[in-house]
């Protein structure tokens, strides 16, 4: 691979970690302050398609092992803060 | 007598007035009978909602509840039959859709690639409208709230005669302290179509509650559902005719005066319309 081909994809692979780490980021608060921003609601949320079912907890382990679930939530999370950085869609 | 000519200082005034007319003009309300409304707005669009219940703990314990919110929205407005939990068997679709012959079909469960479910005897997930019975959606047109069927059984269907297929082309997701957000956008394509509105408005309509309820979400905190809301959003795909129907369109009745006279507390008391519910939206959006 030439040079600029490495360089590429190191830039590529470090946006990917920031974007790994920063939907980890945002999870992880959601999960500390859930109590506050859900108050009321007795039962941990859980986010349920089809067969599958996760807690904040488990969506994190997703994200963490990087299965297809876990990117598309990086993706999503990509997606949302341009969105909302440039005032909503 | 000669006409006045009116000045130019007259004529700029006239224009500057209606330069600043508001973009929404309500007229004031006035007294009909309700005979007369229901003579001149048929219940035109026959619906067949099909709403399955599997064994709890699963996703269908949220998505009844959806179908049950759409249910009683468009069961005052359209002829609406009703598939609930054991009913929704492939027997009983396939029935429906000869004998009721609905032009809209909604449906809210499990679905794949190939297939929508309903439920066997057994309350198990069987496959109600799949590749090997599409034909039977000819001229008609389906809405689906259920994972990944729009991916494969919606072009199907398409290719075999349904005017239209909206669903979602990958996992349907949904949280289960917020899931009416989810329904509540999700169904803006179907409540469009029971009030005659087209294909694209009623997926237009949807997109523009999910940007409002991400934007929502987002702004409490909230980024569990805003992430799946928009993740969901982007998944909602339309295939086939954007510009099918299912009935002719009615008159949206303006909040809040809508409820009240749903609920009847003021029964012979109709707000006409100026402005439909999506022009507003779409006003509100622009500015």
């Amino acid at each position: 691979m030439s040079e600029i081909g490495k360089k590429y994809e190191e830039l590529i692979e470090a946006d990917a970690k920031a974007a790994k780490e920063d939907t980890l980021k945002e999870l992880s608060t959601y999960e500390k302050e859930r109590k506050r921003i859900v108050s009321g609601a007795e039962e941990e949320p859980r986010a349920i398609a089809g067969p599958y079912s996760y807690t904040v907890g488990e969506l994190m382990g997703q994200v963490e092992s990087e299965t297809k679930i876990g990117r598309d939530i990086i993706n999503s999370m990509i997606n949302l803060k341009a969105n909302l950085a440039r005032g909503g869609e | 007598m000669a006409a006045k000519t009116l000045s130019v200082k007259e004529l700029g005034k006239q224009y500057v007035k209606r330069m600043e007319k508001p973009i929404l003009v309500y007229k004031k309300p006035f007294l009909v009978n309700w005979k007369d409304i229901f003579v001149r707005f048929p219940r035109y669009c026959h619906v067949l909602l099909i709403a399955p219940h599997h064994a709890s703990p699963d996703y269908t314990d949220y998505s009844i509840q959806g179908a049950d919110d759409f249910f009683a929205f468009a069961n005052s407005i359209a002829t609406v039959k009703y598939l609930r939990d054991t009913q929704a068997t492939r027997a009983n679709v396939e029935k429906e859709i000869k004998e009721f012959n609905p032009r809209l079909v909604v449906h809210y469960d499990h679905g794949s690639a190939n297939a929508i479910y309903g439920e066997s005897a057994v309350n198990t997930p069987q496959a109600v409208i799949d590749t090997a019975n599409a034909d039977k959606l000819n001229l008609r047109v389906m809405s689906t709230v259920s994972c990944l069927s729009a991916s494969g059984l919606g072009p199907t269907a398409v290719s075999k005669g349904c005017s239209c297929y909206v669903g979602y082309n990958d996992l349907h997701w949904i949280i289960t302290t917020t899931h009416m957000s989810f329904w509540n956008c999700a169904d803006k394509v179907h409540k469009k179509l029971v009030l005659g509105y087209s294909t694209q408005t009623g997926f237009d309509a949807a997109i523009i509650t999910y940007n409002a309820n991400i934007a929502y979400y987002a702004s409490i905190g909230d980024t569990f559902t805003a992430v799946h809301l928009q993740m969901d959003r982007d998944r909602l795909t339309l295939v086939g005719s954007e510009t099918a129907t299912t009935c002719p369109k009615r008159l949206e009745i303006i909040k809040p005066y809508y409820e009240l006279v749903r609920s009847k507390k003021i029964p012979d008391l109709v707000w006409p319309p100026q402005v439909f519910e999506l022009d507003k939206e779409i006003i509100n959006v622009r500015q």
